[in-house]
């Protein structure tokens, strides 16, 4: 099995706050990882270190072989959980403009999921609902055929519609056999059925991680009810 | 640095800043129709009165357009969360800053080129025994002095957004001392420049009075100097000390 | 397979069993039939909204039972044996009446008592 990303002792500081306190953490080819918490816990820090648009304080992270940064962005997907469109955009002008950045944008694909989500390529960004925003941000992200997908809470401040069309798109574009996803949610009921292992993360620690259906078979529970467990 | 990237940047750019492009142009053109229409009389004034009032009166606002711009083709990104979108894609701290002092150039050149004709024009339709030669390194000279301030107050948000306390207050400390730095080096270097060769900027009232720039080339390559200074800082604070 | 997928997930236990039982189901009840092809991993975990690893985990489970077969580039088949659905059909014919006995035994009723009620409530839903 491949080791997409592998971090270990990931500390971030934000003056005397701490964002994360040493996070070990691996993502392997074909397995979808959800980094599970609740809000503050550290979920957004850890993708954005991944990414490479927030240093750590201390501790490594390798994704697909090489430390965050540009050349990195090449290869993987990203998608944020801000709003974080140019919203003087039009549809097509922001996929057409992310696209000529990338060598790995699969224009058909792009094509496909923009038909399935319902959007059009006209509208103007900042005249859509922000569902609508929600799941362009996940066209965006899914039309790039790339090893590794880092997913900052799809699903949140997103109406029931639009989460099941996004939740749709993730499983439709997901290849196990060359790709894996690493997403952070505190909706875990939405992504219960979806992911393969979990972390979760409190206060910027790791709780408990481990293969979803063995934490399942051992607590007799749904991750949905650990997680309830856990932080409740 | 990857020319495709800061194409890609600059091509958004461009789009963002189609009304800067338009407007302020306007705006300088139908000021300095004002200033016309109000200093018609410019020929009874003393000897240097037109020249020091009419490129003091239009330059200084575009001076101050420049510095407001530089802050805001940076800090618009920030309010809007779009910093995050733009840091996300596969460019550097490098490419962006390179990017955008690009189009602060492209206005730049744009706002002076729009002074340097109508302050020409004006000149030479306000009075009929003064005439006006200026020279193309006069308007190099104005496209540099814009260009730099907008880079200057670019590098200075990048400060203000890369520090998490006391932003401002650092930037406008820093203001203080990279203006006064780059002064007193433009002071400390001036017997340098000098053997630079000189360039005629030079404005001829009438019967062959002249008023002669001091200027060297080695101004304009300093000033040069001081943008790729500002945008190599500010594209050093945008990769690493730049969180969103 | 339209009928497998009716039903929800109970979320407390692991989602690739539940999908082996709901496999096992339609072939007892015939909605699949010997030989038939299942759906792809891709089509079913679109389906059933899960994640494509699991639904391969629950198929490879279904093969190591012998319940399918693979074709190498064809999918996965339900098995052409008659035995082994029978023997299948057997075993959850067993295990719920096993599951039966287990809960009345909690409540104190015996199995002839199970077996007296059974036939009261036939009788009550014929007429």
């Amino acid at each position: 099995m491949n080791r997409l990303l592998r971090a270990r002792g990931l500390t971030k500081r934000y003056g005397r706050k701490h964002a994360l306190r040493g996070v070990d953490l691996e993502v392997n080819s074909g397995e979808v990882v959800g980094i599970l918490g609740p809000n503050g816990s550290g979920k957004s820090t850890f993708l954005k270190i991944a990414i490479g648009i927030v240093r750590p304080t201390g501790g490594e992270i390798e994704v697909l072989g090489q430390r965050p940064g540009a050349g990195l962005r090449k290869h993987v997907s990203y998608m944020s959980e801000n709003d974080y469109l140019y919203r003087w955009m039009r549809v097509g002008e922001i996929l057409e403009w992310t696209a000529s950045f990338y060598d790995d944008w699969n224009d058909a694909k792009s094509q496909e999921i923009i038909e399935f989500l319902g959007l059009d390529r006209d509208s103007k960004i900042s005249s859509l609902s922000r569902g609508m925003r929600g799941r362009l941000k996940t066209a965006i992200a899914f039309s790039r055929d790339v090893q590794l997908y880092l997913l900052d809470e799809p699903l949140s401040g997103i109406d029931p519609a639009s989460r099941s069309k996004i939740l749709d798109v993730i499983i439709r574009e997901y290849r196990p056999e060359n790709s894996s996803i690493l997403l952070s949610t505190h909706l875990v009921m939405d992504v219960e059925n979806l992911l393969d292992r979990v972390v979760f993360l409190s206060d910027g620690s790791v709780l408990l991680q481990g293969n979803a259906d063995e934490l399942r078979s051992q607590h007799d529970a749904s991750i949905n009810s650990i997680f309830i467990q856990l932080y409740g | 640095m990857d020319i495709r990237n800061i194409k890609n940047i600059l091509v958004k750019e461009i789009k963002l800043a189609k009304s800067w492009l338009i407007f302020v142009p306007a705006g300088v053109l139908l000021f300095n129709f004002y200033i016309y229409l109000k200093f018609k009389d410019i020929p009874s004034m003393s000897r240097n009165a037109p020249m020091l009032l009419v490129s003091g009166i239009v330059i200084l606002p575009l001076l101050i357009i420049a510095f407001i711009r530089g802050i805001l083709i940076l800090k618009s990104e920030r309010d809007n969360r779009t910093i995050e979108y733009l840091k996300a894609l596969p460019v550097n701290g490098f490419e962006i800053a390179t990017a955008k002092s690009l189009m602060i150039g492209i206005e730049s050149f744009a706002y002076a080129a729009t002074y340097f004709i109508t302050f020409r024009t004006m000149i030479t339709l306000a009075q009929t025994t003064y005439t006006v030669r200026l020279t193309l390194w006069l308007f190099v000279l104005i496209w540099l002095v814009l260009t730099l301030t907008a880079t200057f107050s670019l590098l200075l948000q990048a400060v203000g957004m890369s520090v998490r306390r006391f932003g401002r207050l650092i930037a406008a400390v820093l203001f203080l001392i990279l203006s006064q730095a780059g002064l007193k080096i433009a002071g400390w270097l001036d017997p340098v420049l000098r053997e630079f060769p000189h360039i005629t900027l030079y404005v001829v009232y009438g019967a062959g009075t002249q008023a002669k720039g001091p200027m060297t080339l080695g101004t304009l390559i300093l000033l040069a100097i001081y943008i790729v200074i500002n945008v190599s800082l500010t594209g050093y604070l945008v990769e690493n000390k730049m969180e969103v | 397979m339209t009928l497998i997928l009716s039903d929800r997930f109970d979320e407390n236990r692991p989602i690739y069993l539940q999908i082996v039982e709901k496999v096992k189901r339609a072939i007892i009840r015939g909605d699949l039939k010997p030989g038939d092809r299942l759906p792809s991993v891709r089509e079913l975990a679109i389906m059933l909204r899960v994640n494509p690893n699991t639904v391969q985990r629950a198929y490879q489970e279904l093969e190591r039972e012998g319940l399918t077969f693979t074709r190498r580039g064809q999918g996965n088949f339900v098995t052409q044996d008659p035995a082994v659905v029978e023997e299948l059909r057997e075993k959850m014919r067993r295990e719920l009446v096993r599951r039966v006995i287990q809960e009345a035994s909690e409540i104190n009723m015996s199995v002839d008592e199970l077996i007296k009620t059974l036939e009261e409530i036939r009788n009550e839903q014929a007429s």
